[in-house]
């Protein structure tokens, strides 16, 4: 199992989540500033304090979704679907091939623009009925689910 | 059988209704999901004329629906599936072939069993939801039904050999001799009893029933009042520190009375005459003293075996022992939830029980591996790190009234620092795992001891988690998942392993899941 090559995420996935995270910074610091002009009861310090503190809380984020982007692994083989992922909590997801029950490809607005999708692998459990796996190339999650599904038979 | 196919040809056409009784028993399980909170809503806040209105309003409106809902519904059983028609604006038909139903329940209650009907729920092995629930039929048709389900499986399972007719009655008189057999496990009225005693499940319903008291301040007067008539209360404020040491130990005791007696009502209620046998690949179960249950559990559906042993278990020698199904897990109401094998077995009958539903769980030679012994220090520190938290709760809670009730705190806090001691190092002698080819084995809890057993061949995936802490000791989680797990229950989730071993666990679980096919 150690000498399995892990993949990272595409990089792309990381913009479009530092995109995301920005695009919501921007809207509730403009909805504040709205407020602090309308409103006009907000001392001009405290407004500065507030806008600082949840800037910096932006910063760490971003940081954040770099650890997060670095830490997010996966491989798949013959045995099965791989996953390494978290930060300061790590877990690493084993999905046996003959587990899977079906798979989705999913793709959202944004990760159209990227070319991005989300694979979706479907087991019988339960914490782990759907294992997910974002950021990767939509040509990729086709293969990965075409290569997931070659064994997938008899379905009851 | 004739009457049978005579039912087949007449209801070609129109298809058969449910039980004449059936608006009755839909209309009863309405009125308890909806018109009780209501009423309770009218009886705790007062009544007005437009609440009284609305009341009437909703049971007529009801009662109706009732009706409507018994007159659409139609089922037809037919030679290899079931149809059923319903529906009043958005009709519904549905079909299920005899193959797909994995379980049979049938629930009956007093009502039910003048009427000789009953609820019917069809279940397949998909989970969740059942595939369809017949509420009411008669216990003829329940056995039609049954008898088709049983046909159709053995048909299935002898798939390759074209049986004709015959060979469905041999499979079937077979299937018969096998029902005379002994059952597997009963619990006698004193079992029964000892079982409500060891789950003090009276607790639960207790603190419903005080709270709703609590809620209700017109019901809680009313019962002051009956109870003065007896006896007339004192000025609590005037008592001696001797007085009242011996009011709280009576009241204590009459509330301890009052909760083994609800727990034994409720065991009673749910357990009386238990029963459990074996049919084949299937478990056969019966309970209950005012609604009958009889649930048929697939032996291939149960996905997770738990024995479990606390302090009352071992005073009366006994364990019980439920198990997780795929399939099981219902979200309707109606659903009857099958998750005991033995609600109380006798310690040493444990052993020769689970090994004939499950052969390959022999607990006579699961040889448990304990966590690491460093693993204690971690937990110490866990624990005192949870009593500290709790106790700057305590302390500050205490320090607004009195000086006497903060020493107090202090007190209790010192006092459980030998506990936290005690715990840990009694936590990593308890904490066990055992693995095979066949099955993984995790066992734990300090006070309340648990064990889960699994098959390998049921695990769906496996997890390694690393916490901080896991990763400052060289430590790691295992976990692995199941179909139709219930995450706040005991599962196999094996804390403070050595990394290595985790790992080389890992990949022996994942190469043994590559040669075993999963069917549910």
């Amino acid at each position: 199992m150690e000498n399995l090559t892990y993949k990272n995420l595409e990089s792309e996935h990381l913009t479009l989540s530092r995109l995301v995270l920005t695009i919501v910074f921007v809207i509730l610091s403009l909805a504040y500033l709205l407020m602090f002009i309308l409103v006009e009861q907000i001392p001009l310090k405290i407004f500065g304090l507030k806008l600082l503190i949840s800037w910096s809380l932006y910063l760490l984020i971003f940081i954040y979704t770099g650890a997060a982007h670095r830490r997010f692994k996966y491989t798949m083989n013959e045995h099965g679907l791989f996953i390494h992922r978290g930060v300061f909590w790590r877990r690493k997801i084993v999905v046996p091939r003959n587990r899977v029950q079906h798979t989705d490809v999913t793709q959202g607005p944004l990760e159209r623009k990227f070319d991005l999708a989300e694979l979706v692998v479907h087991t019988a459990g339960t914490r782990n009925a759907s294992v997910k796996l974002p950021g990767i190339y939509h040509k990729d999650a086709e293969a990965l689910r075409e290569s997931l599904s070659f064994e997938e038979s008899d379905d009851v | 059988m004739t009457d049978a196919s005579e039912a087949e040809m007449s209801s070609n056409d129109n298809g058969t209704r449910l039980h004449k009784s059936s608006p009755l028993f839909i209309l009863i399980h309405v009125v308890i999901k909806s018109i009780i909170p209501l009423a309770f809503g009218v009886f705790t806040y007062g009544t007005s004329k437009y609440s009284n209105i609305l009341v009437i309003a909703a049971t007529v409106f009801i009662a109706s629906f009732a009706l409507l809902q018994y007159w659409f519904y139609h089922y037809w059983i037919k030679e290899e599936k079931i149809e059923i028609k319903e529906g009043i604006f958005f009709k519904n038909n549905r079909k299920v072939p005899y193959t797909r139903i994995q379980n049979v329940n049938v629930s009956q209650n007093p009502l039910q069993r003048i009427f000789k009907v009953a609820t019917l729920q069809l279940e397949s092995a998909s989970g969740g939801k059942p595939e369809a629930v017949m509420r009411v039929v008669d216990l003829g048709v329940v056995e039609r039904i049954k008898h088709k389900v049983k046909q159709a499986n053995a048909l299935v399972s002898a798939s390759s050999v074209e049986t004709g007719d015959p060979g469905i009655e041999n499979s079937d008189t077979d299937a018969d001799a096998v029902v005379g057999d002994k059952p597997l496990h009963t619990m006698s009225t004193f079992e029964v009893i000892k079982y409500g005693i060891i789950s003090q499940k009276g607790m639960f319903y207790g603190a419903i029933i005080f709270g709703f008291l609590a809620q209700n301040q017109v019901l809680m007067s009313a019962a002051y009042k009956y109870f003065e008539l007896f006896y007339s209360v004192p000025d609590f404020t005037k008592i001696t520190l001797a007085e009242g040491f011996v009011y709280v130990l009576v009241i204590g005791l009459v509330m301890f009375v009052f909760l083994q007696l609800m727990s034994i009502l409720w065991s009673l209620m749910k357990f009386y005459d238990f029963k459990i046998e074996k049919q084949g690949d299937r478990l056969q179960a019966h309970m209950g003293l005012l609604s009958k249950v009889a649930a048929t559990i697939p032996l291939k559906k149960i996905q997770l075996y738990r024995l479990s042993e606390n302090p009352l278990h071992k005073f009366f020698k006994a364990r019980t022992i439920t198990i997780e199904t795929a399939g099981g897990v219902n979200t309707d109401n109606s659903g009857i939830v099958m998750r005991w094998l033995a609600p109380s077995i006798n310690t040493n009958k444990v052993r020769s029980f689970i090994h004939e539903i499950e052969p390959k769980i022999k607990l006579g030679s699961v040889d448990w591996q304990l966590i690491p012994y460093r693993a204690w220090k971690r937990v110490l520190k866990r624990s005192l790190f949870t009593l500290a938290f709790f106790s700057a709760i305590l302390i500050g809670v205490a320090s607004l009234p009195q000086i006497t009730l903060k020493a107090y705190a202090w007190a209790i806090m010192v006092a459980m620092i030998p506990v936290c001691y005690f715990y840990s190092k009694n936590y990593v002698k308890k904490t066990a795992y055992y693995i095979n080819d066949d099955i993984i084995c995790f066992k734990s809890g300090v006070w309340f001891g648990k064990q889960s057993f699994v098959k390998i061949s049921k695990i769906q995936t496996v997890e390694i988690l690393e916490s901080p802490w896991d990763r400052r000791n060289k430590m790691a989680t295992l976990e692995i998942d199941t179909a139709g797990s219930n995450p706040l229950l005991h599962h196999v989730r094996i804390p403070y392993l050595e990394l290595a071993d985790a790992y080389e666990l890992q990949a022996f679980i994942q190469n043994r899941l590559d040669e075993t096919e999963f069917n549910w």
